[in-house]
């Protein structure tokens, strides 16, 4: 199996959770709506801000090149 | 977490300029180097003080809390069910990679996933700047909140 098959399968998931919030607003949340519903209290919005500086540091200091 | 009508186009532009141009100069630095680190550090911490600075983690700002809970839309736990599931499918992806070494080509972790998108310069731009644009919406949002005092 391809090796990001799996992950692209979240994402996929993802954008038809996405798209579903955007038609039927009154069953699903948006990603938006469902971020902004998380950072509704301070606790909410210290675990986002985290989250936000470990994918920077993770992703853009400390990634490895696959056939480097 | 939308940007806020009190901002305006020319502003969000400019903001979207200088993290396009801050996003292609940090993309181009090698990782694991002084240098990497300082380039994300920079936007990290220029972000964060600008988001506690408008009181973005005060407790007594009710109106952060009203201001969030106005984007929610009154969303629920039960339409943000899909979301959570997603999350938990996720987290267990993960575990299970990075139970099998982290390296593993049948259930890979996220980030060995994520290196395959970060080949290319422009690849790594794209990301960069869509990072970049996630911490700077939040502190855009709260700008128009910043006159008003703390109660």
């Amino acid at each position: 199996m391809n090796t990001t098959a799996l992950w692209l399968v979240v994402v996929i998931a993802g954008a038809c959770i996405e798209l579903i919030g955007r038609l039927r607003p009154n069953s699903v949340a948006s990603l938006r709506r469902g971020l902004s519903m998380s950072a509704e209290h301070t606790s909410g919005r210290i675990l986002l801000i985290v989250f936000w500086l470990f994918v920077g540091v993770h992703l853009f200091a400390r990634y490895t090149l696959p056939h480097h | 977490m939308a940007l806020a009508g009190a901002v305006s186009s020319r502003t969000r532009a400019a903001v979207f300029v200088v993290l396009a141009g801050y996003s292609w100069v940090m993309t181009g630095v090698h990782p694991f180097t002084t240098t990497s680190y300082v380039m994300v550090a920079v936007p990290s911490l220029a972000f964060v003080i600008a988001y506690v600075s408008l009181g973005g983690l005060s407790r007594r700002r009710d109106d952060v809390d009203a201001h969030y809970r106005r984007h929610a839309e009154s969303a629920t736990l039960r339409s943000v069910t899909p979301w959570i599931t997603l999350l938990i499918a996720a987290v267990l992806l993960e575990v299970i990679g990075l139970l099998l070494g982290g390296r593993s080509t049948s259930v890979p972790t996220l980030s060995t996933a994520v290196d395959h998108l970060l080949e290319q310069h422009w690849e790594r731009f794209l990301i960069c700047l869509m990072w970049l644009l996630a911490g700077a919406v939040p502190v855009l949002g709260l700008l128009p909140l910043r006159a008003r005092p703390e109660r």
